[in-house]
């Protein structure tokens, strides 16, 4: 039976359509000279100063070294879009969401995106089921609508096509891969991989109420952040405490923009209201505070903690539920500064270290705050240690100290996309013992280091690291985080933390806000008590 | 715009003539058309060009080879540890007034609160000693490639091209070794602290480190713990590269005295060969300007080095000697005025008529600075000569009790916005709430996701120097809620700082306020 495939009637608003922009980038391509530049970068970052390459070599069998030097070879007969894809190939095999080339103009800023979001649930036999969680009401057409079960993607079963997108992913572990290839499925940020090959999506889908259906959707670009009239990254250049998914923080603004609600009652992303939600849940007659940590991604980390301390202090005596899932990271200091208040005790803080080569030890001599790490990088040709010393990057109670600390019972919700500063924060919580960690995925999503942009290494060593073209960049990882307490020295990198407790989302979670989810919460809560 | 300078024109040429009266003809190029005797003839293209009697001595501009930026809008640092035996010792100074709430802290809230401000503060202290060329650039999200003087180490010159490296803090050996040295072909320099501290203390070690990098265009600063084999040992080591070259080393002997109780043996750094050049250190424990340093240099050299230097060779050493030093890497020649080298020149009152042009420049005080054009722009002056050399958009200030205009805007520069007194506000309101000021900042930078390079991106400097205890806070991006940054450190060697100069009680330097009685 031929069914009539639908489209959308209207075009997602302030986007431009896939193959305009993409005619306008091809327009004026890199110069070879400007593509060496950048692989000789991308070289020397992660042969000198990716702190997890030894981890990755033997976790992943994976030589990217060896990929950029072949890649270098093969440059001149590369399209725009191949060589963008190639080296964003090298980085994605690292499996690490921190470490990634980023495309330079005008790419930068951007993000593909279909206008709706996928969510994944399973039934209590495991059978999946994808569907849409939020749209673009102009893009509502045909049934396809909050609610609709996805079957098939571009005419592969829908289960198959989101495996797919996930191996593409650069998660560190299969959760956190799955996560990224269902949330990648409908949205792609430009500046961490090139365009989608496809300009628009077969969709096959039952409608909330059970009839087959078919659209297509086409992609759209959309500018994911606005700065002086230009489209930019949303997490800082010159930030130095930053443990962050730079994509995935990316795809929380578009997200905002795209589903939250309007913009008059929004408050602006980075703002401490726009990373820090929190509201009075009242499940099974008792009252629990809700506080949500969406980002990280802040500017200070005391202002953070007062915030968050001033919430914790109003929560009702049932406990607290703090919610992580879906948090990219950020400043890692805020991340650690907020477990401090959170806690009746001290916390102890997790531990960074840097690779041993001739450029770590540059860096630690040129950086005043490195000077704690020079001893060590200093003597590793002999004591052939591949990583220095370990050190807290601050000392989160010196930043918290006169704020008042939470005493009550917590849980902390995880998911496979609480990334990097969210893994610290996690880590911390469950290594100090605040509380039982439930997990929606088994694993959080496993990113342990500082990561720092190319342009601000360069500030550091100009004589090692020299200009790139079209505001072009790098990140890299640079410190990588190890576990305090009952799992010292442990790496969050590639492991990440371990949920105590796990529940698969449900139908009720994914289409009315979590309610499945948050029952459970409240029941390690009342099960402290009990 | 072309313009003659009249009046007796100090050359520090290769025979250090004295045109008296001579004449300077600076050219749209910023480079001097010719310096020859005022009854000379003028070269072509000057017949319609301003020209303007100073009556006065006509410098090179002078340079100072040694000093960090970020930190000169600080007082004298009192240390409670003095003497110290090496660099690293007065870093972990705990005790009031410690190093990082002196120095530290105050410098990184106005390097990324007030950025552009404070680089104009302190070139204008630079300006008003008679300087157009300064070491010490503070990191920075992108260069500062001076708005008022060169700041040597991202200089573009000749080809537009940044040829000096610099390093406050010691590079590691290996660097040294594979990167740095091979680096030192004879077109780029290094200017480089080596061996800071007391003779026979553990810095010496950081000179073994070095033995690579003793090639032409090696410029060290400081080697207070270096011996005259040491000297002997660079010297040849430099000639063996080039017969015709000099090994440069540094002398900040205020610096030394302050922090060490003692200074570089320069006469043995001499009698090897080495070229000696003057910087004025960071003004926690410097001069304020290379012109105060070269008195301190010629008290020490009168009282201390039995006259071993003359007065025309103490003023090489702020002029054409840091001037050959920076040739290796620069075209047009700076510190000796002669046909093609640089327009940057310093007008200096013969306030002593008695004496010869030398012991007027060393014993004048910032009251004798009557002009200062960099790249044949006047940038600094009295009031009659800056309107007559073209000066334009200037402020008023009073230095030393006398009237002076500065131009510190530029206009067509987007980081040049400021005029004197908006520079002043701007550091005042940072002192008036540092902690407020710090997180604006902060916020600012945190809101930044494009490339540091964009014209519209927030400028940050960053310091050289080591930071000492600030561990915890710094690296949260916080600072001490009870944070006070020091009143702006004047721009002129006057009362409060001689005052601090007595209380430190260091012989050496108790003849500094001779000069300015």
């Amino acid at each position: 039976m031929s069914r009539v495939v639908a489209e959308p009637a209207r075009e997602l608003p302030d986007s431009t359509g896939l193959a305009e922009f993409l005619e306008r980038a091809g327009a004026d391509p890199l110069p070879l000279a400007d593509r060496h530049r950048l692989v000789a970068a991308a070289r020397v970052l992660l042969e000198e100063l990716y702190v997890h390459l030894p981890l990755k070599r033997a976790m992943h069998a994976t030589d990217p070294v060896q990929r950029l030097r072949l890649l270098e070879r093969r440059l001149p007969p590369l399209s725009e879009l191949q060589f963008h894809a190639e080296l964003t190939d090298v980085f994605r095999g690292l499996r690490d969401l921190h470490t990634g080339y980023q495309l330079p103009a005008p790419y930068r800023g951007h993000v593909a995106t279909l206008g709706f979001l996928v969510e994944r649930y399973a039934d209590a036999d495991g059978t999946p089921h994808h569907i849409v969680s939020k749209i673009d009401p102009a893009l509502v057409h045909a049934g396809l609508d909050v609610g609709a079960e996805l079957r098939s993607w571009n005419g592969v079963p829908i289960e198959r096509a989101v495996e797919r997108n996930a191996a593409a992913q650069a998660g560190s572990h299969p959760d956190a891969r799955l996560a990224r290839g269902l949330e990648s499925l409908t949205l792609r940020p430009l500046r961490t991989a090139p365009p989608p090959d496809e300009h628009w999506v077969l969709l096959s889908y039952r409608t909330r109420g059970g009839r087959p259906r078919e659209t297509r959707v086409p992609w759209r670009v959309r500018a994911a952040e606005q700065y002086a009239g230009r489209a930019q990254d949303p997490v800082p250049t010159l930030a130095t405490g930053l443990g962050i998914d730079v994509g995935g923080e990316v795809a929380r603004h578009v997200k905002r923009d795209l589903f939250a609600p309007s913009p008059a009652r929004r408050p602006a992303a980075r703002t401490l209201r726009g990373v820090v939600g929190h509201r009075t849940l009242r499940i099974r007659g008792r009252a629990y505070g809700y506080l949500r940590l969406f980002s990280f991604n802040v500017a200070g980390a005391r202002r953070f903690a007062e915030h968050v301390a001033g919430i914790a202090a109003r929560a009702p005596e049932g406990g607290l539920i703090v919610d992580i899932r879906g948090n990219p990271g950020g400043h890692v200091p805020a991340a650690e500064a907020a477990l401090q208040v959170l806690s009746p005790a001290p916390v102890v803080p997790v531990s960074f270290s840097l690779s041993t080569s001739r450029a770590a030890l540059a860096l630690a001599r040129a950086h005043p705050g490195f000077r704690v790490w020079a001893a060590s990088i200093h003597a590793a040709p002999e004591t052939g240690e591949l990583y220095s010393q370990a050190f807290p990057l601050t000392d989160p109670e010196a930043v918290a100290a006169g704020l008042p600390r939470h005493r009550g019972p917590k849980v902390l919700v995880t998911d496979a996309l609480s990334y990097s500063a969210a893994d610290v924060f996690a880590a911390g919580f469950q290594d100090n013992g605040l509380g039982p960690v439930l997990g929606t995925a088994p694993r959080t999503g496993a990113g342990g280091a500082n990561v720092w942009t190319y342009d601000l290494l360069r500030v550091w060593l100009p004589e090692l690291l020299g200009d790139l073209p079209r505001g072009a960049g790098f990140r890299v990882a640079l410190r990588r985080a190890t576990r305090a307490r009952g799992n010292v020295d442990v790496p969050l990198e590639d492991l990440g933390v371990r949920a105590d407790v796990l529940h698969r989302l449900t139908e009720r979670d994914v289409l009315d806000r979590n309610k499945d989810l948050l029952a459970a919460a409240a029941a390690l809560l009342a099960g402290d008590h009990g | 715009m072309a313009l003659v300078l009249r009046g007796t024109v100090v050359t520090f040429d290769s025979d250090h003539r004295i045109l008296d009266p001579g004449a300077v003809y600076v050219g749209d190029d910023g480079r001097l058309a010719a310096v020859r005797p005022a009854a000379r003839a003028a070269p072509a293209g000057f017949s319609s060009a301003p020209v303007i009697d100073t009556g006065a001595l006509i410098l090179p501009g002078l340079i100072d080879l040694h000093n960090h930026l970020l930190y000169n809008t600080l007082p004298l640092w009192e240390a409670a540890g003095v003497p110290y035996q090496h660099h690293d010792r007065w870093v972990d100074e705990r005790r009031p007034p410690d190093y990082a709430t002196s120095v530290t802290w105050p410098a990184k809230v106005l390097g990324q609160a007030a950025p552009e401000a404070l680089l104009k503060y302190v070139e204008v202290r630079a300006l008003v000693g008679g300087t157009t060329a300064v070491q010490g650039a503070p990191l920075s999200t992108r260069p500062v490639d001076g708005w008022l003087l060169r700041i040597i180490d991202n200089e573009k010159l000749p080809a537009g091209a940044d040829m000096v490296m610099t390093a406050a803090l010691q590079l590691d050996a290996e660097v040294l070794r594979e990167d740095r040295a091979p680096k030192l072909d004879g077109t780029r320099l290094l200017i480089y602290h080596v061996a800071e501290g007391r003779p026979g203390s553990l810095v010496h070690r950081e000179f073994e480190d070095l033995e690579p990098c003793l090639r032409p265009g090696l410029i060290g600063v400081h080697g207070t713990a270096l011996t005259g084999a040491d000297f002997a040992k660079w010297q040849s080591a430099v000639q063996a590269v080039d017969a015709r070259e000099k090994g440069t080393v540094v002398w900040s002997p205020f610096s030394n005295h302050w922090l060490y109780h003692t200074t570089t043996d320069v006469v043995e750094a001499d009698r090897k060969g080495l070229r000696i050049a003057l910087g004025s250190d960071w003004s926690p424990s410097g001069t304020k300007n290379v012109l105060g340093e070269l008195k301190v240099a010629d008290a020490v050299n009168r009282h201390d080095l039995g006259g071993h230097f003359g007065d025309r060779e103490l003023c090489d050493m702020v002029t054409a000697h840091p001037g050959d030093a920076l040739a290796t890497a620069w075209g047009p020649q700076v510190g000796r005025l002669e046909r093609g080298s640089a327009a940057d020149l310093l007008v200096l009152e013969r306030h002593d008529p008695a004496r010869d042009p030398y012991r007027n420049l060393i014993a004048a005080t910032e009251r004798h600075v009557r002009l200062v054009l960099v790249r044949g722009r006047p940038f600094y002056g009295t009031p009659s000569l800056m309107t007559a050399a073209g000066a334009r958009d200037t402020s008023a200030l009073t230095v030393a009790g006398v009237r002076r205009r500065v131009a510190v805007r530029e206009p067509g520069r987007a980081d040049a916005t400021l005029d004197w007194p908006g520079v002043k506000r701007a550091l005042e309101r940072v002192r008036a709430d540092p902690v407020d000021a710090w997180r604006a900042a902060q916020d600012a930078l945190a809101d930044w996701g494009g490339p540091l390079d964009d014209p519209e991106a927030p400028l940050a400097l960053f310091g050289d120097m080591p930071e000492g205890d600030t561990g915890a806070l710094a690296a949260a991006g916080e600072v001490p809620l009870d944070l006070v940054v020091p009143r702006l450190d004047p721009l002129t060697h006057d009362s409060a700082f001689l005052a601090a100069v007595a209380r430190a009680g260091v012989p050496q330097l108790q003849h500094l306020a001779e000069y300015y009685a």
